[in-house]
């Protein structure tokens, strides 16, 4: 019941962005669908992971009503003297695994600092928000970016919902972690104008070590994605993160080596640089943030990634 | 979508890059006129201003003297105005372009 | 342990790029800024003793000669290195006073020094040279009784004073103080006329008027006050020639020399004839402007499309040669300087309408040619946008009318100028300013070459009298009394119970609340037009002023022979300040939505939260959690249509109801002659907050309300176009007095 979903309860959204600037050409709508094979260390969306609705208690939003304490059924949250405690293991099994109607504790918590993430959406809905911004993608070239999470960890949602915008003649992008099926590509990208893959490590090792996941899936696909959105004139660009000491421009380096000689079209690597805005997102859901010192990269750190681009020919920004 | 989801989300951010990309970003300030004027929008002026510099002007007004606001239909020294409309001010929503 | 990020200085773009400036405008700024805001006497006392010997002459004859003896009197002073010349009070920054308006507030604050002594407030402070009170007292003693004030509170009904005073609805204050302004003269017609024009047009129709006619003796006092003006601000610029050539005869530097020379030549020139070059247009304009603010101290004294009004002169001398562009920004920028020293002293209590000490001198470029239809712009736009970017004084305030088919580089410009955080210069959109226009009877091409008046009022140099800004009217306020059945939870006064009698706790339906407010916001308008037309009525019998009369429309009044408070403008109307809609509409729809929508709360439950200011404990859920749940709906401001037009019909419903109420103006020969509405609302937002309980949107008791049509400040949190989409579902045409949206954006956004 927990995982994926038919398409007719509709999409699990954990955010609708609008004006979006960074996610494809022009302003955009970006819609976030939750879920995601992956669990990177740097994650800045860590309550884009779950596939399921899950729970943020966000302390600023608190007024100390104490009514979560009586709402929960299960005892979960109890007053301690350093003020609330929730027991998370508790909401885990109680209501992240058993998805129920509503989370119990937020049933009174007016301030809303005890909140739901993650709304099922049907198509309709979803378009009806992206289009309310149609003049100004019109105005700037730019429409609706898919991004997640992992979209393709909700295919048959993610495909129709793509197909819709197409028929209302949007400019569709997807931000995807290539981590799915090469017939689910093949179903999808038809829908899509412009791809965004992130190679995050050519070392499969540390792919592993530091997403979770091996990337020969992901390597696989790659060229017979790059292939087919080349044949549709789709565009396609490479992303890959920059996280100090945990990449390194000699792997960077083969993942360009990797573009250069199996992804045809494709003349984009677009560096990420790590931030950390989103540390604090992982206290309110009752996680670590391994990271906790990490610092974003200087421009010194940035330089030598971005040689290796410039180098080959390739360009760092679409 | 609730708040605390849309609070919950940072949008993805290019960091560190300082080139400058010849007035893009003015360019989207001129078409947001332009988005606004074309629906029906009659009137725009603006603040341009972070919260943290109002802060500071408030703490240190000898160092932001010069700063100059806009309070409504016209503009004013922000050091100079009074509490109250300052905070007016400092709360506003600060658009992300 | 956590290293944090480096704590650096935010970007901010006024300290990022610093202004370019001449030595001269550079010291000029310098001088100026060194001197403190402070009150001069000279104007009051030559008032005054002119008042003291004319009991006997026309009202309008008699407030001419009391300027002419002003400009005759009053002393100058040169700022060091200026081009241009003329002055309101005997020191830049230095408020002259205007006794005849008022004198309890310059009696309580500078006699009996409560609340404060203007010196020693908390803001907008004046310094006070002691010397000066003996004769004060003297002035203040003479004017006592006879007092625009004391008259127009003579003329208004208790309900309306009360209305004002204890209940907070409406106010007027602004305009019992002083002039009312607010209107743009023709300066293009002025610069290539001249007085002189003016003066013998006058005298040609004072050899045609019929006194036999009822309104002969009323147009003879009109022409005859008109040259007495005239002549005196003629006089006033031959005094200043004398003054600066006894200046050159006193300078060593030989450069200086020659320009003080030169300036006083340009003095006995302008502006009794024609303007024959860019300088002497904007000497001209000058002393124009500033005369008009020694006349009274009115606001909104606006110079019209700036950019076409020097347009002819500018281009002509950069093509000859005889001018440079770097010396016609000088000269700008010189311009932008004498127009900085304007002060107003208001009483305390009235600077919390206005703080920052506004005066709105609205200075408008861009937007389309009235008889092409094409964009205007031209060298001279880009002229002011380089002086504003590199002046950066806060007055005159500065408007762009933005059209589609702007050039590029024109718009890029504006918003490079936009970046610096000045708020200068504001946008106008064409389309819609003159559609709104014509919707109340302009005409195309007049509606077409509107400027910007006041705050965001438009209308064509020239051809608009009437005052653009009238009295405030807080639309918030009249929600609260729907919801408390007319009787006022801080004053106790009831001057309107619901027709329904039924308040928050008994309403029966959505619609008898919007019924109960739709009652309560007419009943408060139609008080405020009330107090509108009395003032109106006392300004025309016993302060019509003649100068600002015959420089606002001189080509109707001296056809008509009728000042503008007579109905002498072409166009005329009385315009409004609407308070806090963004408060109604999320008010409005909490209550919709929570009390009889989903039955979250009973209107007995949010009534008393209301009442108890979300502080109650006791019950169930308790005042905090009540207020959590107000905040919890959704806002106007994020593109939610169920919010969205209720602020539409709560606007539409004020913006229909003005019209219906006609100004003193009505009948007597202008086009209009009507009330409208705007969302302007200065920083009144604030004071009228004060006496705005708790509201259902969440609001605390108190709070500012919001301002102009924005969303209420941090209600809005989708973005730019879920904002932008929200403010333009309203029908933001039929403001035909203006509209006011403060949009605040983030500085490093704007770096690339």
């Amino acid at each position: 019941m927990k995982y994926i979903q038919p398409l007719d309860t509709g999409g699990l959204v954990f955010n609708i962005q609008r004006y979006s600037l960074h996610d494809g050409p022009g302003i955009r709508t970006t819609v976030f669908l939750k879920g995601c094979p992956l669990r990177c260390a740097w994650c800045c969306n860590p309550e884009s992971q779950g596939h399921y609705t899950e729970l943020a208690y966000l302390i600023d939003k608190c007024i100390g009503c104490r009514r979560c304490v009586e709402s929960c059924p299960f005892g979960a949250i109890t007053i301690q003297p350093e003020g609330l405690h929730t027991d998370w293991s508790i909401c885990n099994r109680e209501c992240f695994d058993t998805q129920p109607e509503v989370f119990p504790c937020t049933l009174k918590c007016y301030s809303k600092a005890r909140d739901r993430i993650g709304t099922r959406m049907t198509v309709d809905a979803v378009l009806r928000e992206v289009m309310k911004d149609s003049q100004i993608y019109q105005e700037s070239g730019g429409g609706l970016t898919v991004s997640g999470g992992e979209p393709m960890s909700q295919l048959a949602f993610v495909k129709a919902l793509a197909q819709e915008a197409k028929k209302n003649w949007l400019n569709v992008a997807m931000e995807t972690c290539g981590f799915a099926s090469w017939e689910a590509y093949e179903e999808v990208l038809t829908d899509i104008d412009i791809l965004f893959l992130d190679i995050k490590y050519y070392s499969s090792e540390n792919h592993l070590r530091y997403t979770g996941k091996d990337n020969s899936l992901i390597l696989g696909n790659a060229p017979k994605i790059a292939e087919l959105m080349r044949r549709k004139g789709g565009v396609m660009i490479v992303r890959t993160p920059v996280i100090p000491g945990l990449t390194d421009p000699e792997d960077l380096a083969k993942i360009a080596d990797f573009v250069c000689e199996k992804l045809p079209g494709v003349n984009t690597l677009e560096l990420m640089p790590y931030h950390r805005l989103g540390r604090g997102k992982y206290g309110d859901m009752g996680r670590e943030y391994n990271l906790q010192d990490l610092l974003p990269p200087s421009e010194e750190q940035l330089q030598p990634f971005r040689n290796v681009i410039v180098g080959r020919g390739l360009a760092l920004k679409p | 979508m609730t708040q605390a989801v849309m609070n919950m989300n940072s949008s993805k951010t290019s960091f560190g890059i300082q080139i400058s990309h010849g007035g893009a970003g003015l360019k989207r300030l001129t078409n947001m006129i332009d988005y606004y004027f074309s629906r029906g929008g009659m009137q725009l002026q603006f603040n341009v201003v972070s919260r943290e510099t109002l802060l500071r002007a408030q703490r240190e007004p000898e160092k932001y003297r010069s700063l100059i606001v806009r309070v409504a239909g016209y503009s004013a020294y922000f050091v100079g105005l009074d509490k109250t409309v300052q905070e007016d001010i400092i709360a506003r929503t600060e658009e992300r372009l | 342990m956590i290293t944090e990020e480096k704590i650096t200085e935010p970007l901010n773009f006024q300290f990022e790029i610093q202004p370019v400036r001449s030595n001269r405008i550079e010291h000029m700024l310098d001088y100026v800024n060194s001197i403190q805001a402070g009150v001069c006497i000279d104007r009051a006392r030559y008032f005054t003793e002119s008042y003291r010997i004319t009991e006997n002459l026309p009202q309008i004859v008699r407030r001419a000669k009391a300027l002419e003896h002003t400009l005759q009197n009053m002393s100058l002073y040169l700022l060091p290195g200026s081009l241009l010349l003329g002055n309101q009070a005997s020191h830049p920054n230095y408020s002259p006073l205007f006794p005849e308006f008022t004198t309890d507030f310059l009696k309580e604050e500078i006699f009996d020094r409560t609340p404060y002594y203007p010196p020693e407030r908390p803001a907008d402070r004046f310094v006070i040279d002691e010397a000066i009170l003996p004769e004060l007292n003297s002035i203040l003693e003479y004017w006592n009784g006879r007092t625009h004030k004391a008259r127009v509170y003579a003329r208004l009904p208790k309900e309306a004073i009360s209305a004002q005073n204890d209940i907070g609805a409406i106010n007027i204050l602004n305009y019992v103080h002083g002039g009312d302004g607010h209107f743009a003269p023709p300066y293009k017609w002025h610069i290539d006329h001249g007085l002189g024009y003016i003066i013998r047009t006058a005298k040609q129709k004072l050899l045609e008027i019929d006194l036999t006619a009822p309104d002969g003796c009323d147009k003879k006092a009109f022409y005859e006050a008109s040259i007495i003006v005239c002549r005196a601000v003629i006089g006033w610029a031959h005094r200043y020639a004398d003054f600066v050539e006894a200046k050159a005869a006193e300078e060593t530097d030989p450069v200086r020399k020659q320009e003080l020379f030169s300036m006083a030549e340009i003095s006995r020139w302008v502006p009794e004839h024609p303007a024959r070059n860019f300088h002497e247009a904007l000497q001209a304009v000058t002393y124009i402007q500033l005369a008009i603010q020694v006349e009274d101290n009115a606001q909104g004294v606006c110079l019209g499309r700036f950019d076409q009004v020097m347009a002819a002169h500018c281009e002509e001398e950069l093509r000859s040669g005889t001018l440079t562009r770097e010396k016609a920004l000088e000269l700008t920028q010189n311009f932008f300087v004498m127009l900085s020293v304007i002060e107003r002293i208001r009483s305390w209590a009235d600077t919390a309408f206005f703080r920052g000490k506004p005066i709105f001198q609205n200075l408008t470029i861009g937007g389309v040619n009235p008889e092409t239809r094409l964009d205007a712009t031209n060298e001279m736009s880009y002229i002011i946008l380089d002086a504003i970017q590199n002046t950066r004084t806060v007055q005159p305030s500065h408007y762009v009318r933005w059209h589609k088919t702007a050039p590029e580089k024109f718009k890029m410009k504006v918003a490079e100028t936009i970046r610096l955080g000045t708020g200068f210069p504001a946008v106008a959109n064409d389309e819609v300013y003159m559609q709104a226009m014509m919707n109340r009877g302009y005409t195309y091409k007049d509606a077409a070459d509107y400027c910007i008046i006041g705050c965001a009022e438009p209308g064509p140099p020239g051809l608009r009298g009437g005052r653009t800004g009238a009295a405030w009217y807080s639309l918030a306020k009249c929600l609260e009394m729907a919801l408390y059945n007319g009787n006022d939870p801080l004053s106790g006064k009831i001057l309107h119970p619901n027709s329904s009698n039924k308040d928050l706790s008994t309403f029966e339906s959505y619609q008898e609340v919007w019924n109960a407010f739709s009652e309560q916001a007419r009943y408060y308008l139609k008080l405020e037009v009330i107090m509108d037309n009395a003032i109106d009525k006392t300004y025309e019998e016993f302060i019509d002023e003649p100068l600002s009369g015959i420089m606002a429309c001189p080509e109707t009044t001296l056809e008509r022979g009728q000042s503008l408070k007579k109905g002498g403008a072409k166009y005329d109307f009385t315009g409004n300040q609407t308070i806090g809609l963004a408060n109604v509409a999320n008010s409005l729809f909490a209550i919709k939505k929570l009390v009889f929508d989903e039955k979250t709360l009973t209107g007995k439950q949010l009534l008393h939260a209301m009442k108890t200011n979300f502080t109650d404990l006791t019950t169930d859920p308790t005042g905090p959690e009540i207020q959590q749940i107000c905040i919890a709906v959704p806002k106007y401001g994020n593109d939610t249509d169920d919010v969205d037009l209720i602020a539409r019909d709560a606007l539409i419903l004020v913006c229909e109801e003005f019209p219906k109420y006609k100004n003193t103006r009505y009948g007597k020969g202008p086009i209009g002659g009507v009330f409208q509405a705007s969302t302007t609302t200065v920083s009144s937002n604030t004071p009228f907050g004060q006496s705005v309980g708790a509201l259902p949107d969440g609001r605390n008791a108190n709070a500012p309300l919001s301002d102009g049509q924005s969303p209420f400040r941090g209600t809005d949190t989708l973005g730019p176009t879920a904002a932008l989409n929200s403010v333009s579902k309203l029908n933001l045409v039929l403001l035909s007095e203006g509209s006011l949206y403060n949009m605040k954006l983030f500085p490093a956004d704007l770096k690339d």
